[in-house]
């Protein structure tokens, strides 16, 4: 069995990495077990969300490790690798968002700041998902008829930016929570951080088009996706 | 005042020698380092100090000493300078504000300014064991060098990581050394000097910190020798049968409640392995509290703590560390933001814990 451990900084992206894992990998081969911690100091209590069952068919364990806090995630990584090293992980991704504490044109700087401390580590990937995860819901364009019919491409285009043309959206969407929120404002929603909102995107989202035409725009969006291939591809 | 710089020598034989050079602090510090690697030490080169000038003679058959210590008071600087060896006095010298106040050689001879008498230097001639610092108070002749007094009887080290006094009962009859063992007599003055202001405060205080106690007290039990007991759920607990980690925290708390209480104006606070023996929630809320108490009389309090605990570290803002590095030569480095604030401020934004800055030891990166 392969043991991949993410750790992320929220419930935005557990919720999100969660389905797409399972929009992909066959379920009886998948056991997700999600955990989220409390406390901004040390030491960190961890509860566990959800479990799925190990059967003998299971051949990928993922432990999503919610650190609920942008300025613990890569300390939670850290503090954890040998003993998940140690209990059969052989595979570690962080997920970090570059906002606030750094700006698009300094993500080299963030990735050179932080791979200081995973050096020694084996298989470890920090990505930043530059700005904020949700950019990769802006660019995924048909999600939003679904959210609401009346959300159409054209009448974002129309009443607040042209999606379709831009040329970097990780550059471009400097506050994409907030961009996102404006967009669905559009037609009287909203997008919130309450897991109900974020259920209702991540649900609403085309992991077709996110796999195969959206990571072409997002750089940070295509890491993710070749190290999880590199995973799950035997 | 407080202390600015010191840097130290000491050599124990021939060869063998500790030195630390030009090492800064600000009014509140946190020395972080690995076992080993001097954080100790630097707090004994100050106490030590203090303790040659409380007692004004050289008693040590130590092989040298060497001080150089620059203490700030309402921005007036003041250099203090002192080597000793084999029981004499080397060299002393005082500048304030970069004038010589007084200088003297190894025979014990040099000048000195008399105050009083504008722009007069007066020879002297002192014993070579004695020093002279601590043979000069006078209020008419010496007024500048009141502010140093002040500061040498307000100091305090507090060996956290040691019992702070719980084996120590406070007797009428006998003197009392001037240290952190003495909190029956501290707490006994208190109480005779503030009441039950002083006794609440504590109770507050230690309470605030995570313990639950309902009454702090002395009793006579021997005549004329004093301890302390406490209440807790009802049943008297002597400070013999006090958990230490409790004991600690409340010879701590009743020392430096006591401190607050006086009026001194120049207190300086050194606490060794802070948080030592504690549980996370405890450790956590004595820092809190400490640190707290320290910006609140940020102007009369000074306050330099050692730890190489990751509780502590990662409670403790990183403004207020320095980070004590032993290297390959055995050379004595710091680490701070005074001195490295790029790395430091580079490392605020990477979003991890501050022990994660000390353990991957990234503070040495370029």
């Amino acid at each position: 069995m392969k043991r991949l451990a993410i750790f992320l900084e929220g419930k935005t992206e557990q919720i999100f990495i969660d389905k797409f894992l399972r929009e992909f990998i066959s379920m009886q081969n998948l056991a997700i077990e999600t955990v989220e911690a409390s406390g901004t100091e040390c030491p960190r209590f961890t509860t566990i969300i959800s479990s799925d069952n190990l059967t003998n068919q299971t051949k990928y364990e993922v432990l999503l490790f919610n650190s609920c806090s942008d300025r613990r995630v890569i300390s939670d990584l850290v503090e954890r690798y040998e003993n998940l090293k140690n209990e059969g992980y052989n595979s570690f991704l962080a997920i970090r968002d570059l906002y606030p504490e750094y700006t698009y044109d300094e993500r080299d700087e963030a990735k050179e700041d932080s791979h200081f401390f995973i050096r020694d580590f084996e298989n470890t990937t920090i990505i930043y998902a530059t700005m904020e995860v949700e950019t990769w819901f802006i660019a995924e364009l048909n999600h939003y008829p679904k959210i609401d019919t009346r959300l159409t491409v054209e009448n974002i285009k129309n009443n607040l930016i042209n999606l379709e043309s831009m040329d970097n959206f990780e550059k471009d969407m400097v506050e994409p929570s907030k961009q996102l929120n404006k967009i669905y404002n559009l037609v009287d929603k909203h997008w919130s951080k309450s897991e109900k909102g974020i259920v209702r995107t991540v649900n609403n989202l085309d992991y077709e088009n996110l796999y195969y035409n959206t990571r072409e725009q997002m750089p940070s969006l295509n890491q993710l996706i070749t190290k999880l291939d590199e995973f799950f591809i035997d | 005042m407080y202390i600015e710089s010191i840097s130290f020598e000491r050599k124990y034989f021939e060869k063998n020698k500790w030195e630390i050079d030009n090492f800064y602090l600000s009014k509140i510090n946190l020395i972080a380092g690995k076992n080993a690697s001097g954080k100790t030490r630097i707090l004994n080169s100050i106490s030590t100090l203090i303790d040659f000038l409380r007692e004004g003679n050289i008693d040590s058959d130590s092989l040298y000493y060497s001080w150089n210590i620059k203490l700030i008071k309402n921005k007036i600087e003041y250099i203090y300078d002192l080597k000793i060896d084999n029981s004499i006095v080397l060299f002393e010298e005082l500048k304030i504000d970069n004038d010589i106040y007084f200088s003297r050689d190894k025979e014990g001879k040099g000048k000195i300014i008399y105050e009083s008498k504008k722009d007069l230097e007066l020879d002297f001639a002192i014993e070579n064991s004695k020093i002279l610092l601590a043979n000069k108070r006078d209020k008419i002749q010496h007024l500048l060098l009141e502010p140093i007094f002040n500061w040498i009887n307000s100091f305090y080290l507090f060996e956290f990581g040691d019992s702070l006094g719980q084996g120590h009962r406070y007797d009428i009859r006998n003197n009392i050394p001037n240290n952190d063992k003495q909190v029956v007599y501290k707490f006994k003055k208190g109480l005779d000097k503030f009441g039950d202001k002083f006794k609440n405060r504590i109770i507050e205080t230690f309470n605030g910190i995570g313990y639950g106690i309902e009454d702090i007290y002395i009793k006579d039990i021997v005549y004329q020798v004093y301890a302390l007991y406490i209440k807790e759920n009802s049943e008297e607990i002597s400070q013999r049968e006090i958990s230490q980690g409790m004991f600690r925290v409340l010879s701590l708390v009743v020392q430096i409640t006591y401190l607050e209480f006086s009026s001194k104006k120049n207190i300086t606070i050194l606490i060794d392995d802070i948080g030592e023996g504690l549980d996370f929630e405890r450790a956590n809320n004595l820092i809190k509290y400490l640190v707290k108490n320290a910006k609140m009389q940020r102007n009369k309090l000074q306050l330099i703590m050692t730890t190489n605990d990751r509780l502590v570290m990662n409670n403790v803002s990183l403004e207020h560390w320095i980070i004590v590095d032993k290297d390959d030569n055995g050379k004595i480095n710091f680490y701070s933001e005074k001195t490295h604030s790029k790395i430091f401020k580079k490392f605020k934004r990477i979003g991890l814990n501050n022990f994660d800055f000390f353990s991957s030891e990234y503070y040495k990166e370029n």
